[in-house]
């Protein structure tokens, strides 16, 4: 191999590029992508210690994180799409002075022969949809990523169709971004960043902005976002397992005062998730510790009330439910409770709930208003219960009068029984359809 | 024209439906061979095999369902064995959903190895019948074959732990036998259909990337590997390293690696999901579609692929040696340690001892395998920390003496595979987190053999052995006497056994001070050796006022000190595996005899204390007169 037509890719000689067949277009993988290749590994005598070839598979791995040895992620990064190249690798880019026994020797300058096949950017999307696709513009060498609580503050700058619609510097708790308007992909995509990174995150509008667009940012319903992030800074998490229960306790009431915040502002989705984590956070003790009890059923109540506010009456049912459990005379549960079943048409449930609230209260006036309300609705769908049973049965009356249907098959000798067809259209809906439990 | 094809079929089910009564009369007449000759015979198999989708699954509810039973199984076997072979044959022709949702209820349910594998025989017919369609059934039928290994019984002590003596035995236990025949037989019931997948499913030239979604081959790999998780994986413990025995558990374990490192294709594949799971948790969200299932990449959902068995998986592929020739080798060793990290740890937390003895395993193995010293910047991903946490919890609390032994070796190496500065920030955290007295002590000690190294080569001293750090580290794990004066000394005894060594070490080896010894030792007087002293006299005199007392028939008033004892007491029979009971709970009261023998065992650790104490005063004494004699005939 002539000399000349090596690229040097290290500066220092320690990785040798020569290109055997040029790439299509100008383009590289970012880092953190995942790359798909062939590879052939040399020793220099020639000496073959491994092939992706040989396994009649394609090599895939996440660039540029370190999964693999330094010159291959150096190499594989500078190759365009279909580029096939030899790499020279000097030991300390690859297994240095211990080698790899048994196959690669101490101190062994490796070569290979890669054919890039392609790239595709990274899913950061929980259901792995392609909804939240990053590409690491400006890799870091640093490995801590925020976590849950974890103070963070980075750079964002938005676009859409080309135009920029927010560039700003952001500091929020890690899980509170919604607050200071972070679109939910961006804060998922920030939890996996290094600190110092830079990053394209491509979101797709059920983790940007929804069906209902931002009149704001003048971005249409169902649209996809591009952002750019660059993660300057974050702490580290709350560490729950080292607080001792007095600890936790505190937390949780700070974890209930940022509900209560959000709450004020109207903001039910983060108030739900504060008073949720005040409520994990709480120590296992509201048997025996009177106020960890108390913090525990306002929290509950508090959640039911979020609930309540936003349409979730089932939901805000559980949480009166489970404050209820904790104390049985709680008014303000019964009282939410009792609004709930009476959404939900739950009327018998209802009215019980508001008559204890009457029974524990006997001034409620709140209460005693609901109790007519509940006695009214239970009346009206009484009459209409009575209504649509005497339809029915002066039609069965009328029906009865016609002439009996002639009695060609027994009926019940095909009750419960498919055709052929439906047993096989059945068999195949109930063995292809998602998360069915069979029994 | 259709009404020939009509009569032709009317012609084929009378005739099927005539078989049928005939099957079963030949069986009622125990004419077993008859039925054999039926589907064997040159002139009969052609004619009534082609009948047999007409009356499969009537043959399937009448004879097969109703014999495949442990009673028809010890009474007439060969019914049994008859109805096991019409149930392989009939397989074939059946409507697959339908017989398929009856081998799944019949498999989960199946009360013997025998019916297990007559239905498993049936299920591998299926199975290879519907090829790559529906996925999703295929694996729900994989389900049921692993409910009911998960479901056998075993004997209560492979949760519990066992010795290696034990371990030996352990294939002679009845229950594990019937496991792992359940497994082996499910070896055989895999075998086939792993040889077609590995040739009919593959990557299509044209496709780039892996398809990680719902296919056959993804749910093949994610079932072998779940089977290498519990039950099989309690089995581990017997796996003793350079043993020439090749044990059944072995020969399961392996086969089933090496299946799912041929689907895998690349083994190391799931390592690159690894960080993935083990470090961040999905946000599941019911409002965008985000279900714990709904993932479309099946290895990072936990139900398909637990990552335990995902750890065992690996543990098969290093410690039990099975990586397969072709694996890559590019992988950075780095990249191989860290994975390995975050799964050994997901081992040690289980509860099962086992397990967690898996774990330390599989990372002792990769820490003898790395050749360049770790970069301490490995230290900034939270899993180091989780792992030192659960492999100390197993070093100082673990009831079985061989987890805490290769608990302990592995500390030591795991500490010692990272460069300087990582030594010494993975000391200095347990040292300040720990509880553990002894655990504490080793570690300090092993702080002191570090420096002690550091000191024997030529050149300066790395930063974190001399100066401020050296000082911070001393101060930390030397000069502590947690409640001053009125430390419990008994129940420091180790820790402070370790300082005193630590201190007469340095005395001794540093006398020109290039670590910064002397520099600190005003603060070590001040802050162990005074309090210390006055704590041996008053300790020492309590104690042998208490024993004259008891020796008088006056101790009432200081019997809980001796309770508190006997519970210390207590908890090291537990943790050292002789006691069965709980450690926390308190002893009877004892007799007289037996408190002398308490205070006396304790008379004997203060003295131990005191003469360490008084040698490593002595040595500091020698030591800085040298000092002082030398740095006045240097002036």
């Amino acid at each position: 191999m002539p000399e000349e037509n090596k690229i040097d890719l290290s500066g220092d000689g320690g990785v040798l590029k020569e290109i055997l067949q040029e790439g299509k277009g100008t383009e590289t993988p970012h880092s953190g992508c995942t790359v798909s290749l062939h590879y052939t590994g040399r020793l220099v005598d020639g000496t073959e210690f491994d092939s992706s070839v040989g396994r009649n598979e394609p090599f895939e791995f996440p660039l540029g994180k370190g999964n693999v040895i330094k010159a291959f992620d150096m190499g594989v990064a500078t190759m365009k799409l279909g580029e096939r190249c030899f790499l020279t690798c000097a030991p300390n880019y690859a297994y240095g002075a211990a080698g790899s026994p048994p196959a690669i020797p101490p101190d062994a300058t490796l070569i290979f022969e890669l054919e890039m096949l392609g790239w595709k950017g990274e899913d950061l999307s929980p259901n792995q949809d392609g909804s939240i696709d990053r590409t690491i513009l400006e890799p870091s060498d640093k490995k801590r990523t925020p976590s849950d609580g974890a103070f963070v503050k980075a750079h964002i700058s938005g676009t859409f169709g080309g135009n920029v619609f927010e560039d700003r510097d952001v500091e929020f708790d890690y899980g509170e971004g919604k607050a200071i308007g972070i679109v939910e992909g961006l804060e998922i995509a920030l939890e996996k960043m290094n600190i110092g990174e830079t990053s394209r995150i491509k979101i797709q509008p059920k983790y940007a902005f929804g069906a209902e667009g931002n009149e704001e940012f003048k971005i249409p319903p169902n649209s996809a976002v591009e952002y750019t992030v660059k993660l300057l800074d974050c702490g580290k998490g709350l560490e729950e397992w080292k607080l001792s229960d007095e600890e936790r306790l505190a937390e949780a009431k700070a974890y209930k005062e940022k509900g209560t915040n959000y709450f004020k502002k109207e903001n039910w989705a983060l108030a739900i998730k504060m008073y949720t984590k005040c409520k994990n956070l709480l120590p296992n003790t509201a048997d025996t510790n009177e106020e960890v009890k108390k913090v525990k059923v306002a929290t509950h109540s508090n959640i039911a009330l979020c609930h309540q506010k936003s349409n979730d009456h089932f939901e805000a049912k559980q949480e009166c439910n489970a404050v209820l459990a904790l104390d049985e005379s709680n008014v303000k549960a019964l009282y939410r409770r009792g609004q709930c079943n009476l959404t939900i048409n739950e009327l018998e449930d209802a009215l019980e709930d508001f008559q204890k609230v009457i029974q524990l209260e006997p001034g409620n006036k709140a209460a005693a208003n609901q109790v007519i309300i509940c006695k009214q609705k239970l009346k009206e769908s009484k009459n209409k219960e009575k209504k649509l049973y005497a339809n029915m049965f002066t039609k069965l009356a009328a029906n009865d009068k016609e002439t009996e249907p002639p009695r060609e098959t027994d009926v019940l000798s095909k009750c419960g029984e498919w055709s052929e067809e439906d047993a096989k259209r059945e068999a195949e809906l109930t063995l292809e359809r998602d998360n069915i439990i069979m029994i | 024209m259709q009404e020939q094809e009509m009569e032709v079929d009317m012609a084929d089910a009378v005739e099927a439906s005539n078989l049928l009564q005939l099957i079963k009369q030949l069986l009622l007449e125990k004419a077993y061979d008859g039925v054999r000759m039926l589907f064997e015979s040159a002139q009969e198999s052609e004619r009534n095999t082609r009948l047999l989708p007409h009356i499969a699954m009537h043959l399937y509810h009448d004879v097969c369902s109703e014999n495949l039973s442990d009673e028809v199984n010890s009474q007439e076997p060969e019914l049994f064995d008859c109805s096991d072979e019409l149930l392989k044959l009939l397989a074939k022709f059946a409507p697959l959903q339908e017989l398929m949702l009856e081998l799944m209820e019949r498999l989960e349910e199946s009360s013997s190895l025998n019916v297990f594998g007559a239905h498993l025989r049936a299920l591998q017919v299926v199975l290879q019948r519907q090829g790559r369609d529906k996925p999703q059934a295929v694996e729900w039928s994989l389900q049921s074959v692993f409910t009911r290994l998960r479901e056998l019984p075993l004997p209560k002590y492979l949760s519990e732990g066992y010795d290696e003596a034990q371990a030996r035995l352990i294939e002679q236990n009845e229950q594990v036998e019937d496991l792992l025949a359940h497994y082996i037989t499910v070896g055989l019931f895999r075998q086939p259909l792993c040889s077609e997948i590995l040739q009919h499913d593959v990557r299509a030239p044209s496709q780039t990337f892996k398809d990680c979604g719902l296919n056959r081959r993804n749910i093949f790999t994610c079932f072998f590997i779940q089977l290498l998780g519990r039950p099989l994986a309690l089995l581990e413990m017997s796996h003793v390293k350079e043993d020439l025995t090749r044990t059944y558990v072995q020969q399961v374990t392996e086969s089933l690696s090496q299946d799912a490192s041929q689907c895998l294709g690349d083994p190391f594949y799931l390592l690159n999901l690894v960080e993935q799971r083990a470090r961040w948790q999905r946000k599941l969200d019911a409002a965008k579609g985000v279900y714990e299932m709904s993932c479309r990449n099946v290895f990072l959902i936990e139900e398909k692929l637990p990552l335990h068995a995902v750890a065992m998986y690996y543990h098969s592929l290093f410690v039990g040696n099975q990586l397969p020739p072709n694996a890559p080798r590019i992988y950075a060793p780095l990249f191989l340690f860290e994975s390995i990290v975050y799964l050994s740890e997901v081992l040690l937390k289980q509860q099962e001892p086992p397990l967690q003895y898996c774990g330390l395993r599989l990372v002792e193995h990769l820490l003898s395998t790395l050749g360049n010293p770790v970069l301490s910047s490995s230290l900034q991903l939270d899993v180091h920390k989780r792992f030192c946490e659960a492999l100390c919890k197993i070093v100082g609390y673990s009831p079985q003496v061989a987890l805490r032994q290769l608990g302990l070796h592995v500390l030591r190496q795991y500490v010692l595979v990272f460069d300087d500065q990582g030594k010494y920030l993975i000391l200095k955290n347990l040292l300040e987190t720990l509880q553990h007295d002894g655990l504490m002590g080793y570690l300090g000690g092993m702080y002191k053999d570090l420096v002690d190294k550091a000191l024997e080569e030529s050149g300066p001293l790395p930063e974190v052995y001399s100066g401020k750090l050296f000082r911070e580290m001393l101060l930390l794990c030397v000069c502590v006497l947690p409640h001053d004066v009125k430390s419990d000394l008994l129940l420091h005894a180790d820790r402070l056994c370790h300082a005193l060594n630590i201190l007469r070490y340095f005395a001794v080896r540093d006398k020109k001070d290039v670590t910064g010894f002397w520099q600190a030792l005003p603060d070590i007087v001040r802050r162990l050796l005074d309090p210390l002293g006055k704590a041996l006299n008053f300790s020492m005199a309590h104690y042998k006022a208490y024993k004259e007392r008891v020796e008088k028939g006056q101790s009432a008033s200081d019997d809980e000190l001796m309770q508190r004892q006997l519970n210390m007491l207590a908890v090291n029979i537990t943790n050292s595996g002789m006691a069965g009971g709980d450690g926390d709970s308190r002893l009877p009261d004892i007799g007289r005899q037996e408190k002398l023998e308490v205070l006396a065992s304790s008379i004997t650790s203060l003295e131990t204390l005191q003469s360490l104490y008084l040698i490593a005063s002595e040595k500091l004494e020698q030591s800085a007169c040298l000092r002082r004699k030398a740095a006045q005939s240097d002036s």
